[in-house]
């Protein structure tokens, strides 16, 4: 797998600190990263999951004040949260190799949004790489480190799904040397950014790096020529994973076509690239989400004064809009050179298929939280529509399939809480609830909390505690007592950080127990003040892996079909063969949550012998 | 050797992202190129997966287009015909008759279509279609969770495509321990294949 490459170009490039936040598609970086750590000879000293990707940015960056060689990992969003510290980052430089490893989502597969990140390259002042196979992305990380030690700047390696989750061969490669010894020498007017004076004068040392960097990284071969042609008419220029769909579109329609695939992002190495444009008459730019590489070729186009047609998305050839793939590539060169499209195999299908929304896990303790913090708000005498369920980043934004289709907005990391106070703050005048996860709730969820408590709005917060991060593989969370390297740590307690922000009416409830956790949501909904129900029990696949079930079955005798359990929870381990319900054994996890619905009793508990 | 594009359509928990995964290994092993990539949701367990395998001398994309697969190995029905259109005319098709439903079909806001139906589109766009009960025979060897690798076995026996010592020794690195009686399940599998060849 692509992140399976990048970390071995993390060990290959001497790195020894390495933090991040996970989230799809970058987290096995890390993942394969704790088994790189146990290795003999290995340069890592410190592999850790952050709190958020704000903090672990800026402990790469103190690790690489010291001249350790550093990385942080982040989903697309990720680098959001941490561009405070990147864009002053810029301004002191590093000592030791630093990257920024930010992983875009075109598509989007996973993600929130389809942002483009290249653009903070523009923002920070920041060099950019970008490869496009699982093996250059490993060969990248070198090359990034080493741009990065000769420019004194941290250098982003951005990538794509499509490299991180495609899996292909790779060859290792010769290891650089590790950094030895970490120290720190002070320079205020370098790491001080409290003078106005020195800032102006690190902006100008900014901008000469950066003016550096083209010469400086023409020795590492970053940019290729991958295709000539002695037919004038059509250049392409590339870069990441759309350059295996332009070599695959050109090799469907035997054409003959110069291919520049670009590695450097930010800023353009721009002599190579004029001279390929140079040669043909028309360019067509093939990259994913923003114009980004088109409109910065068109302006560098302009100032050379030469004249190809440079065409891409602008033009409408390809879409801003989803992943490219090599079908979208070869309609565009079509269209460039006037060809008649290819017929293309019909994609319809002559049969109505069910859809198949994605469901929480069977015996997730969500499915207990979000039928009773329903049944909760009709017990407290509201309509599930005049109650707003703002909701978070994680599994449990799985509700808004059916059964329970109850969240209603869902945005970035910690914003439920924050954007339910809003709402309130405005005079919303029926009650409104924050759904937010664990570890979502230590990535940016305190401070919102703070903010509720402090301006005395009054909501009600759900934090679902299922001790992981659940969605993006069980990554460990603050509250953990050993990190996922194996390293002992100090566990930070959710209940004691609520009560700490203030908050009066705090309750701890089970999600496997619904009746308790209804009756709190129903008597304190419509309370004054931030009111918190902390839902603890383990992610069911945890449990699961740990052997910590049981088994359930139904009693065919006793259920009448009125599928109540079904409907009300929607939990995966139960379907309908026939008239009744079964509970399929292997995906049962004993919860029990689906007996307690049943109005005819015929759902019981497997004694194990 | 031309790309192979081999597309595996299953439902997320039923193996068939780590049956790609062992693909490529074994791939690797057997001196090949080799891509994948998946298409999957935000859902640990229980959405719509497809897994994309290219194996070659040099390939590229992880990713191939509609009407370009050469096989199609499906552990549900409407998934299987979910993946239909990428499939290449008479393209090989293995199909787990299993049915998965899902909360609308349970709901009865959809109708889950019935074997015939389902089998009858497959078999219109190709005349290389195998019902394969992959699910019941893994469970007869007390592996359900090998189904994939039953599939797996078919698979290697009727196209001849990977070698069965480079899987089994992928099989052996990808799952480890839990390896041996997938090996069993994978065998059994070729075997089974052996026998559709013969009866050809």
């Amino acid at each position: 797998m692509g992140n399976e490459a990048v970390a071995l170009g993390v060990v290959e490039a001497g790195i020894g600190f390495v933090s991040g936040y996970p989230g799809t598609p970058s987290s096995e970086i890390i993942e394969a990263l704790f088994s790189h750590l146990k290795e003999e000879g290995t340069p890592l000293r410190y592999v850790e999951w952050a709190v958020n990707e704000k903090v672990a940015l800026e402990m790469a960056l103190g690790a690489a004040t010291g001249g350790m060689r550093s990385m942080v990992t982040m989903k697309g969003p990720g680098i959001s949260i941490a561009a405070d510290p990147l864009l002053s980052a810029a301004y002191c430089g590093v000592n030791g190799g630093m990257v920024i490893l930010v992983a875009d989502d075109p598509g989007p597969i996973t993600t929130q949004t389809e942002q483009d990140s290249r653009w903070f390259a523009e923002l920070a002042k920041l060099p950019m790489i970008e490869p496009a196979s699982p093996d250059e992305a490993r060969l990248f990380v070198t090359k990034a480190v080493l741009l990065s030690e000769m420019t004194k700047l941290p250098v982003f390696l951005r990538t794509t799904t499509r490299v991180n989750h495609a899996v292909g061969e790779v060859t290792p490669s010769e290891r650089l040397g590790p950094v030895s010894e970490v120290r720190f020498e002070r320079d205020a007017p370098r790491y001080v950014r409290a003078s106005m004076a020195w800032n102006r004068s690190r902006h100008s040392w900014l901008l000469g790096q950066l003016a550096a960097v083209p010469s400086l990284a023409s020795t590492l071969n970053l940019n290729r020529v991958e295709r000539e042609s002695e037919d004038r008419k059509l250049g392409i220029v590339t870069a990441g994973a759309p350059v295996n769909y332009v070599l695959d579109a050109l090799d469907e329609l035997g054409l003959e076509c110069g291919v520049l695939k670009l590695g450097l992002l930010f800023p353009f190495e721009e002599k190579p690239i004029l001279q390929f444009i140079a040669r043909y008459d028309r360019i067509l730019v093939v990259e994913e989400t923003d114009p980004y590489l088109e409109m910065k070729l068109k302006a560098l186009a302009q100032d050379a004064r030469l004249s190809p047609t440079i065409v891409g998305k602008s033009e409408g050839l390809l879409p801003q809009v989803g992943e490219l793939n090599t079908g979208h590539v070869r309609t565009a060169i079509e269209g460039c050179l006037g060809m008649a499209p290819k017929a293309s195999a019909s994609a319809e299908i002559p049969l109505k298929l069910p859809s198949r929304p994605p469901p929480m896990c069977p015996g997730c303790p969500h499915i207990g939280s979000y039928f009773s913090l329903l049944r909760g708000i009709s017990r407290a005498g509201f309509r599930k529509n005049e109650v707003p369920i703002f909701g978070d980043i994680g599994c449990y934004a799985l509700a808004l399939n059916p059964p329970f289709e109850a969240i209603w907005t869902e945005h970035s990391m910690g914003a439920s809480i924050s954007m339910a106070a809003g709402l309130k703050a405005a005079g919303f005048a029926k009650p409104v609830v924050a759904v937010i996860g664990d570890s979502t709730f230590f990535h940016s969820g305190i401070q919102p909390l703070v903010e509720a408590v402090n301006k005395k709005l009054n909501l009600l917060v759900m934090i679902l505690d299922n001790s992981t991060v659940a969605m993006t593989g069980h990554q460990t969370t603050p509250a953990s007592e050993t990190s996922d390297s194996g390293r002992s740590v100090q566990p930070a307690s959710v209940y004691e950080m609520v009560k700490a922000a203030g908050v009066e009416r705090v309750s701890r409830a089970d999600a496997y127990e619904p009746s308790k956790l209804i009756q709190e949501i129903k008597d304190s909904i419509a309370q004054d003040g931030v009111k918190v129900v902390i839902v603890e029990r383990a992610c069911a696949i945890l449990s699961k892996r740990k052997g910590d079930v049981g088994l359930y079955k139904v009693l065919p005798e006793l259920c009448n079909g009125c599928d109540a359990c079904i409907t009300l929870l929607g939990c995966p381990a139960l379907t309908v063969e026939g008239d009744k319900v079964v509970i399929i054994d292997e995906e049962c996890v004993g919860c029990g949550l689906c007996a307690g619905m049943c109005p005819y009793k015929a759902i019981m508990r497997v004694e194990s012998q | 050797m031309n790309e192979q594009n081999i597309l595996i359509a299953s439902v997320g928990g039923q193996g068939g992202l780590t049956l790609s995964k062992i693909m490529a290994n074994a791939a690797v092993r057997a001196g090949f190129s080799v891509r994948t990539g998946e298409t999957l949701g935000m859902a640990q367990r229980g959405g719509s997966v497809q897994s994309f395998v290219r194996i070659g001398q040099e390939v590229r994309s992880p990713l191939f287009s509609q009407g370009t697969a050469d096989a199609l190995l499906a552990f549900e029905g409407v998934e299987a015909v979910r993946s239909s259109p990428y499939i290449k005319k008479d393209a090989l098709v293995l199909v787990d008759p299993v049915v998965k439903q899902s909360i609308t079909t349970l709901t009865k806001k959809e109708k889950y279509p019935s074997q015939e139906e389902l089998l009858s589109v497959l078999r219109a766009r190709s005349c290389n279609v195998h019902v394969v009960e992959a699910l019941k025979e893994a469970t007869s060897l007390d592996s359900p969770k090998s189904a994939n690798l039953y599939m797996l076995g078919m698979f290697c026996s009727l196209t001849g495509l990977l070698p069965s010592e480079a899987v089994e020794r992928a099989i052996d690195d990808v799952l480890g321990k839990r390896g041996q009686l997938a090996l069993e399940v994978f065998r059994s599998g070729i075997a089974r294949g052996a026998s559709i060849r013969r009866d050809r």
